[in-house]
């Protein structure tokens, strides 16, 4: 880029998040420029070779009826799908697929190097140009600058990245990619508050050094649903994936080596994901487990490279070899890369908006890991919400603010802003108070009012979700029909239910507990199994009347406190003026500013008895 | 840890005594306490003899000022006590002078406020703390004094303990695990909700108990005209309190006597006799006895007539009486407790059969009893969400974000008994307590 240049939005990265946030702002007529390290690694699947899984499943489907590319390039890509939890309960029934990592990097670069709104461009933003509490553009290491109305930064894992492998150390965004320096000093500079988080990755293996005789191996399902409801001729493949478990011998070797893990050493200073252990954690927090399981995920398609989830490690390589090829199936494994920990920088996200927009900075978004966050969808997720809004800023018009009874990823966004950020944050179906509402089958129903109103559709995915959401209509209708006792006690003695005696709603029976939709084989309806979105629309039909009377008492819940969400809290509140309440509270509310009442009640530290004392206060002076 | 400003206010009646307590609290209780004694009290938690003056510098009363500093305080703030001479002039004069120093005069119940906001106890100790001052008998008293120690708040945590790791549980399946549950967990989940339920329908049970000794036992005395109701009321109390004479329709208005009996506060109602009225008076007597019959706790139905049909209405303890015992010589009705107010026979066995129709007895000391009926809904409302869990698995199936939704709302109604809530609570505990997998 020779001259300064101007575009509506800036995105800073080309991670997850970034790709999420400059696709949809350019849907949304912006002009974009995407700034990142190595326009080479656009998409890029730094960790796990998976989409989606439990919660994060839920997640995916929603980016999709908002308008997002995740959905659609994991259908693209995937080589294994299955719907986990499919025993457990149905709204926290999750999608999940293994995807060709070098497919799925392919297939979104090219979305955003051939989309004209676009321009991509190799550099190192270091810092930010602003005026009058408002962002102006960036400044690259070149010193070239960039103009925009809106700057979105999503790092990743490259804001000051340090890399720890035993007690080597190497200043990296990313295995054998530089990190970025100099944001971090900056917005310090402005006031931000700013953390140190670590995260961890298990070691790539030689396929061809194992011996896959020794493994156990595990399908997707056999009749795969896909995540995007654009995606239509959908026949994925079916690869297989393997497990093996460690045993005492691996244990001991790795507790008589913790030593020289940089984690136990106490050279790590963030703090590590709890939920997503490192094999040193796992042997020394669950002393008594002698054996943990261990999954090999090909990276791609026919791939040799081998990705070794559940052996998240910072150990040092020799010592990772030694306690692996005591595993059963990985005697002679050799590696293509050890696995690592990094240490990264985040800000605060009590510093955002919901909208995800800095309260510091008018204009400036924060979307993905810089938030405290892990995962691709989490990313994913707040790009789109970043870009949508960074758009809607520019446009003059009111941000898309999700409420937790409407989405997960309207829980995530207020968690984020409300709660302390003590790990990176992952998504949860239990974070969800709302959970038995927010079923991957119903993403459409719940956010495609949104999508409407905000243009975020493309017409081929709008008319796929419409005739989604028909089928369902037409279906729960037609279970609304009584049906006649000649006609049904047949099938219900074969199911070994009770008969019935007198016509019976259809919905009725399908409240049983044995009976489903296609145990009743009625042909009411004339969609075949084969077709995706009619099997689709059978689970959320399912949901829904099972579930009526839960459904219809979380919606209660939601209803009683409406109020309190859409009460708003003054900016200008002096919480340290407020005499009834602790402390603890004043300092919380007084960094967090919340923006609802509701807001307030989930700030953490803040206790019901402060509220009561707020919500006294608060209504006197209205 | 403070509140903001700072308050004061007598704790002890105002009246005429040999002592009385002001107290205050807040950050600026000791500034005040020493610009009032014109002295620099500097030991903590001991008492100091100081001459106490108002704003205007003019002598109050000798005092003894104890200091307690934060957090080791009632409320968990700076807190002076000052114990003046027991006059409601030298009081006023103290609380007056804390106020024109800058103090504000407390909220009813605001030091316990204060004390809970910054962590010192839960609602239900506090709670303990507003009965234990109304407590009539020593009973009740010791009972207030174990639940402001926290014995029962502890069994509620413990009930609740139990529930979210239950809840963590099903969180790990649904949100960890990418296993199914194995045949033998499958069974064990209803049976552990089983297990909880029936936790909660003893501790429930409790109240019947806590209820007696805190907010005491209404015992109606009823029966119809001239059979010795009054009497009765007077020979068990043992002091002549109602009117008694040989005329039919002698009592009409609602007589009360109070007494204590195995630790358990009674007010016995003597009523009019229930007989069609012959004036409008008594109508309204006897219209009045038997609305009291219905909010009794006991009903104690009195007859002169040996042959008596012993006929339980209502829900309550209902105990049969004939009286004038010395005037029959036919064979006594078992069922019926046979007593003379006039020769004072059979009133021990009348005592005994009251104590046991309330099942009062003496109290276990490991167990702490529900006491107000805001515990007692509470707990009911626990149990009635493990009823519905272990419904979900009879009809729904095991279906886990649905019986962790009734759970939840268990352990919802007992963080709104103990005054908190804390959901992180759950996600804490998956971590800390079970090995995650993948």
């Amino acid at each position: 880029m020779k001259h300064d240049k101007s575009f509506d939005v800036l995105v800073c990265g080309g991670g997850h998040a970034g790709i999420e946030s400059a696709l949809i702002a350019s849907k949304l007529g912006c002009s974009v420029l995407l700034v990142t390290l190595d326009t080479k690694a656009i998409g890029r699947m730094s960790c796990n070779p998976a989409i989606g899984g439990l919660a994060k499943g839920q997640i995916v489907r929603e980016i999709d009826v908002l308008g997002g590319v995740m959905g659609l390039a994991t259908d693209h890509s995937g080589i294994q799908f299955k719907i986990l939890n499919q025993s457990k309960g149905k709204s926290v029934w999750s999608p999940r697929a293994q995807v060709d990592k070098r497919e799925y990097e392919s297939y979104v670069s090219s979305r955003v190097l051939n989309n004209n709104k676009i321009e991509v461009l190799q550099g190192e933003v270091v810092s930010l140009l602003c005026s009058k509490g408002r962002v102006q553009g960036v400044v690259l290491r070149s010193g070239a600058r960039a103009f925009g109305k809106a700057v979105i930064l999503t790092c990743g894992t490259f804001l000051n990245g340090l890399i720890h492998i035993g007690q080597k150390k190497i200043r990296a965004g990313r295995m054998g990619e530089s990190g970025a320096e100099g944001i971090t000093e900056f917005l310090l500079s402005l006031g931000f508050v700013a953390g140190r988080l670590k995260t961890g990755t298990p070691p790539r293996l030689d396929g061809s050094s194992v011996n896959w005789n020794k493994t156990s191996t595990t399908h997707g399902d056999e009749l795969p649903l896909p995540f995007s409801y654009e995606t239509s001729s959908f026949d994925p493949p079916n690869v297989a994936c393997h497990t093996t478990t460690t045993n005492l011998n691996c244990k001991e070797v790795i507790q008589e080596n913790l030593k020289l893990s940089p984690m136990f050493s106490g050279d790590v200073g963030g703090v590590g994901p709890r939920y997503c252990p490192s094999i040193e954690d796992k042997v020394s927090r669950f002393a008594h487990h002698d054996s943990h399981t261990l999954f090999l995920e090909p990276e791609w398609l026919r791939s040799d490279q081998i990705y070794l989830n559940g052996f998240s490690t910072s150990l040092p390589e020799h010592i990772q070899i030694k306690a692996l090829r005591l595993v059963p199936g990985l005697e002679h494994v050799r590696f293509f890369r050890p696995g690592y920990a990094i240490e990264y920088d985040f800000f605060s996200p009590a510093q955002l908006k919901s909208s995800l927009e800095t309260k510091n900075l008018s204009g400036l978004f924060f979307a993905g890991q810089i938030n405290g966050t892990s995962g691709y969808e989490e990313a994913a997720a707040q790009g789109l919400i970043a870009g949508i809004n960074a758009a809607k800023l520019i446009q003059e018009k009111e941000p898309l603010i999700l409420k937790r009874s409407e989405g997960y990823i309207g829980v995530m966004v207020d968690d984020l802003i409300t709660k302390d950020t003590l790990e990176p944050y992952r998504m949860f179906t239990s974070r969800a108070e709302y959970r038995i509402l927010l079923r991957f089958s119903n993403a459409h129903t719940r956010l495609c009012a949104h999508a409407d109103k905000n243009n975020l559709l493309s017409p081929a995915r709008e008319k796929k979700i419409r005739a989604s959401l028909a089928l369902i209509d037409k279906m729960l209708e037609s279970l609304n029909r009584s049906v006649l006792p000649s006609k049904i006690n047949s099938k219900l003695l074969a199911l070994g239910e009770n008969t019935i005696n007198q016509a019976t709603p259809l919905k009725n029976i399908l409240k049983r507990p044995s009976v489903t939709l296609d145990s009743l084989a009625l042909n009411v309806l004339s969609e075949s199994n084969k077709e995706a979105t009619a099997r689709e629309a059978k689970i959320e039909v399912e949901a829904i009347i099972k579930y009526e009377g839960y459904i219809k008492r979380q919606q209660d819940q939601v209803d009683k406190m409406k109020k309190n969400e859409s009460t708003p809290l003054p900016n200008n509140i002096n919480y340290f003026e407020i005499k009834s309440i602790s402390n603890e509270a004043r300092e919380k509310l007084s960094f967090v500013r919340p923006e609802t009442f509701g807001q307030a009640m989930r700030v953490s530290g803040v206790t019901p008895a402060d509220i009561s004392a707020l919500s006294v206060l608060f209504l006197k002076r209205t | 840890m403070n509140s903001g400003d700072t308050i004061v206010a007598p704790a002890t009646p105002l009246g005429f005594s040999g002592l009385a307590v002001v107290r205050v609290s807040g950050p600026s209780a000791f500034k005040f306490a020493e610009i009032a004694t014109h002295k620099k009290i500097l030991k903590n938690r001991s008492a100091t003899l100081v001459t106490f003056y108002n704003k205007k510098g003019e002598k109050i009363d000798r005092a003894v000022i104890t200091r307690f500093v934060a957090p080791a305080s009632y409320s968990g703030e700076d807190m002076v006590e000052i114990s003046s001479h027991g006059n409601p002039t030298i009081v006023d004069a103290v609380v007056s002078t804390f106020c024109s120093l800058g103090a504000r005069l407390a909220d009813p119940g605001e030091f316990t406020y204060r004390a809970f906001i910054n962590g010192k106890m839960d609602l239900v100790q506090a709670e303990g703390v507003a009965a234990l001052i109304k407590s009539k008998t020593i009973e009740s008293v010791k009972e207030q004094q174990k639940i402001i120690s926290g014995s029962l708040s502890k069994q509620i945590n413990k009930l609740r303990l139990k529930l979210v790791d239950l809840v963590s549980f099903l969180e790990y399946q649904m949100d960890i695990s990418e296993e199914d549950l194995s045949a033998k967990e499958q069974k064990n989940v209803p049976k552990k909700i089983r297990a909880l339920h029936k936790e909660a329908l003893v501790l429930s049970n409790t109240f019947i108990r806590g209820k007696m000794l805190n907010l005491g036992v209404t015992a109606v005395i009823t029966g119809p005209p001239n059979v010795g109701k009054s009497s009765l009321l007077n020979a068990l109390c043992g002091e002549s309190r109602a009117i008694v004479s040989p005329e039919p329709g002698t009592t009409r208005d609602i007589v009360r006597s109070e007494m204590v009996l195995g630790g358990v506060p009674f007010v016995f109602l003597d009523t009019a006799g229930i007989r069609v009225a012959k004036s409008a008076i008594e109508q309204e007597g006897v219209a009045r006895a038997k609305k009291l019959k219905e909010k009794a706790d006991l009903i104690i139905s009195v007859s002169d007539d040996p042959q008596a049909q012993t006929n339980k209405t209502g829900s309550q303890p209902h105990i049969f009486v004939v009286n004038k015992s010395d005037l029959h010589s036919k064979k006594p009705n078992k069922a019926i407790i046979h007593i003379s107010c006039k020769n004072k026979t059979g009133l021990e066995v009348l005592l005994l059969e009251i104590k046991s129709a309330l099942k009062i007895g003496p109290i276990s000391s490991d167990v702490s009893l529900l006491s107000t009926p805001r515990q007692s809904a509470a707990i009911n409302a626990c149990a009635k969400s493990l009823e519905r869990a272990q419904n979900v698995c009879k009809t729904v199936g095991l279906e886990l974000e649905l019986v962790s939704f009734e759970l939840r709302s268990g352990i919802n109604a007992l963080d709104v008994l103990l005054g908190k809530t804390t959901p992180e609570d759950i996600i804490n505990n998956i971590f800390n307590n079970l090995c995650v997998g993948k």
